[in-house]
């Protein structure tokens, strides 16, 4: 049981949450124009949590040396020996896969697009290391949230609706921080 | 930052049929945003925590809302 706390801590569990109305909302937009079926509700719950989960981990990973530096951030698994760079790693790749396996349940495009939401996620991590606009990939990174995760894995289609649901979740959880023309682009490419 | 994401919430109204209890939404979401953005300044930074953990009642309201423009407007 410990371990599994260790596992949840280190993902910040607790916080899925936040992002999961995201998702559940752009689905309940995709059923508009898609047959609703009580199974994609499980699925897109599934992926959304372990796309979190993977994101969050591999955040925690690439971070860890900077994180023992920081006493802020100390104390985290890695940082305090709770979790090792294995453990973590295989976490991040099992999350990864679950993932791509909830994504093709719900339909085979989501599942083709499913390793281009894991490469978003996973680039906010990297992109702190390049700008100091690290919010705005953020902000996108939970764009695909409702895009990616929620409703086009109901209904595949690309539609403006969509869009505005992205930079909606861009903009909303970019805080105030953020590069203002990189997320204007982001919104009107996937509206476009 | 906040007011473009009222201002794309409120975009969602015009390309799709959601009616007024959606709209309705958006003004509570940009009322809890208000508040949030009240909660931190440039001075006083102890109320993070607070403004941060508001982030997921603004997902959760601007959920409920968009389903009950749905299912019940």
């Amino acid at each position: 049981m410990g371990r599994i706390a260790t596992y949840l801590s280190f993902i910040r569990f607790s916080h899925s949450v936040f992002a999961l109305p995201f998702a559940l909302t752009g689905a309940l937009l995709a059923w508009q124009q898609a047959p609703f079926a009580w199974r994609q509700i499980l699925w897109v719950v599934v992926a959304m949590v372990s796309a979190r989960s993977a994101a969050m981990g591999f955040n925690r990973l690439v971070d860890a040396r900077m994180d023992a530096l920081n006493p802020r951030t100390a104390m985290r698994e890695i940082p305090r020996g709770a979790l090792s760079g294995r453990d973590a790693t295989i976490f991040v790749i099992v999350s990864s896969m679950v993932f791509i396996v909830a994504s093709f349940q719900l339909n085979r495009v989501c599942g083709m697009l499913s390793p281009v939401a894991l490469a978003i996620v996973f680039w906010y991590s990297l992109a702190k290391r390049y700008t100091s606009y690290t919010q705005a990939f953020l902000g996108l990174a939970m764009a695909v949230a409702p895009s990616v995760v929620g409703s086009r894995q109901v209904a595949p289609s690309v539609r403006p609706s969509h869009g505005c649901l992205d930079s909606r979740s861009v903009y909303g959880s970019a805080g105030s921080t953020s590069s203002m023309p990189a997320r204007i682009s982001t919104s009107i490419a996937r509206m476009a | 930052m906040h007011i473009a994401t009222v201002i794309c919430m409120a975009a969602l109204a015009w390309l799709l049929p959601l009616g007024p209890i959606y709209l309705g939404g958006v003004v509570l979401v940009a009322a809890l945003l208000i508040y949030e953005q009240s909660l931190v300044s440039e001075n006083d930074l102890s109320q993070v925590k607070r403004a941060f953990d508001l982030n997921g009642w603004v997902g959760i309201l601007y959920f409920l809302t968009t389903g009950l423009a749905l299912y019940v407007g």
